[in-house]
């Protein structure tokens, strides 16, 4: 192996708490699969589908209507950058779930504005740990972060908060998403370190 | 599904085919820059050098240039590679001198 | 165009740094030793891969701004901000310091130098660096075929090269667009790249023109929509995009 003289990688934090394999980011690297939509407040919509194939849309004044709440949380990367107190606004998953009944229910497709998807257990979108946000530090989510409204699973690595979200399927068997039929873990913990599939 | 026209951002998060050559040989075994590959959703040809490549992420994914269809996209984990060519309808690859 | 050399098999090589030199106030030049290389043709690039000494390792590309079939190898950085590899290169590079390389690559964005239509090259930012090796391989061959550059930057204390640039300018084979901050001596307002710019600097298109473009990614989309409404032929434009906004 040949070592560069003088080149330090990415420099490890001091007495910071991360997963394993991760360093913290300058600034908030924008990562995505294809080109960024510019979807406007008035025509974003997010659909639940159920088991039983009965939709449910919820456009922005809806999901206004729902209580809002600001989280402050850490982010993890599988491109291994973190960042550390990231603050946003949004409404728990759970709000838009309250009023459906769906017994089958074990897992959950995302699916965003592109085609992008990604699959999280239904239990991880529940208990106040995932969110649809719209802010992002005091502002509007902006397009390259997923603006107007993204998925935020912010226990999971950050590929499972979907940008751009339009849809959550509910799914009584769980199917792989856009990286995970492609090697990457179906669950995604990090502080587990589950990157790949065989992780 | 892809985006419409009006509501895709310019300029993308993107770079071409082309800085991906060593990547891909990883891949093909040899650089594949100056095969052209023809999209199976709008039949628009291009050389892989000049596909739009979305490398920052967990994989790399290149798409049409016309409509966007992903035509190759593939994932390396430590001990293999992904590769998936959903929209490539073929791919013409030149002998070697 | 006639396709480029037939490439060996791509290993990484292992490299030296033989020479660093400050291109601009952000940029550096590095030279580098490597056994074995088989040279390359002007427009390819290289893979360099770093490795800390915690195992860490990083790959990225390059472009070659040295003459084809010179044998020398050097690339010019930028500093990209917070980018760990982009930081070393342009900051922390010494004559001596070991890293590995990986090419020659790419076989498309090449002048073949067989062709003797002119050559139209259109940069922007960094983008000029592989432009500039097809320039100083045109210089070193005295090849025929006529060659102009237009370099879009944002002022002259951005530019790369500028003693070779300067005088290529004083002959007419070189024209700066300032987007930023002209010199005293431009008439030019300030100002992306125009069809007037075109008009007035780049080859005509009733000459058959081929033309390469590099540049950042709305750059090279607005220098392609220029170009093909100026009259040059797509089929005989080739570009290279170097994204835009890069977080790594």
């Amino acid at each position: 192996m040949t070592i560069t003289e003088g080149f330090v990688g990415k420099a490890s934090p001091q007495g910071v708490d991360l997963p394993p394999g991760q360093h913290l980011a300058r600034g908030f690297p924008v990562l995505s699969a294809g080109p960024t939509p510019l979807i406007s407040t008035s025509a974003w919509e997010c659909t639940v589908t159920t088991t039983t194939g009965h939709k449910h849309v919820f456009d922005w004044t809806r999901l206004h209507q729902l209580p809002a709440e600001d989280i402050t949380v850490d982010i993890h990367c599988v491109t291994r950058w973190s960042k550390l107190g990231t603050r946003w606004r949004g409404v728990p998953v759970e709000a838009l779930l309250a009023d459906i009944d769906d017994p089958t229910a074990a897992h959950v497709m995302a699916s965003s504005y592109g085609g992008y998807r990604t699959n999280i257990p239904l239990a991880d979108l529940l208990g106040g740990r995932a969110w649809l946000v719209f802010e992002y530090d005091g502002q509007a989510l902006s397009p390259e972060h997923g603006g107007p409204v993204r998925l935020l699973v912010p226990h999971l690595y950050l590929w499972k908060s979907a940008k751009w979200i339009t849809g959550l399927t509910l799914m009584a068997t769980d199917q792989p998403g856009f990286w995970e039929s492609l090697g990457y873990h179906r669950y995604g913990d990090p502080w587990l370190e589950q990157r790949h599939s065989r992780d | 599904m892809n985006i419409p026209r009006e509501q895709r951002q310019q300029p993308g998060w993107h770079v071409d085919g082309n800085g991906l050559a060593g990547a891909m040989s990883d891949i093909f075994g040899r650089d594949i820059t100056d095969a052209m590959g023809v999209c199976n959703f709008c039949g628009n040809r291009a050389a892989v050098a000049e596909v739009p490549a979305y490398n920052a992420g967990p994989g790399v994914v290149l798409r049409c240039a016309e409509c966007d269809t992903i035509l190759m996209r593939w994932a390396t984990t430590p001990i293999s590679t992904w590769l998936e060519m959903p929209g490539l309808r073929s791919l013409e690859i030149a002998m070697q001198p | 165009m006639a396709r480029a050399a037939a490439l060996p098999r791509l290993t990484w090589l292992p490299a030296t740094i033989s020479d660093v030199r400050r291109e601009s106030a952000t940029a550096t030049t590095l030279r580098l030793d490597v056994d074995d290389w088989p040279g390359h043709v002007p427009g390819q690039h290289v893979d360099l891969r770093l490795t800390a000494p915690d195992g860490y390792s990083a790959v990225r590309p390059y472009s070659l701004a040295s003459a084809g079939g010179s044998g020398t190898v050097e690339i010019t950085v930028d500093t990209t901000p917070g980018g760990e590899v982009s930081t070393y290169l342009t900051q922390g590079a010494r004559p001596g310091h070991h890293l590995e390389i990986r090419g020659p690559l790419g076989k498309w964005f090449v002048w073949d130098t067989s062709d003797t239509e002119p050559v139209q090259l259109i940069g922007g930012g960094s983008g000029i660096v592989p432009l500039m090796s097809m320039l100083r391989t045109h210089d070193a061959q005295q090849h025929p075929a006529q060659m102009r550059l237009l370099y879009s930057l944002p002022s002259a204390v951005h530019m790369l090269y500028r003693p070779e640039l300067a005088s290529l300018h004083a002959e007419g084979t070189v024209t700066f667009l300032y987007t930023r901050q002209p010199t005293a001596a431009s008439t030019r307002p300030p100002g992306r790249i125009t069809a007037d710019d075109l008009r007035q600097h780049a080859i005509n298109p009733d000459l058959k023109p081929s033309a390469f473009v590099c540049g950042p990614t709305g750059f090279v989309e607005t220098v392609l929509t220029l170009l093909v409404g100026f009259g040059y032929d797509p089929e005989r434009i080739r570009a290279e995009r170097y994204g835009e906004g890069s977080s790594t």
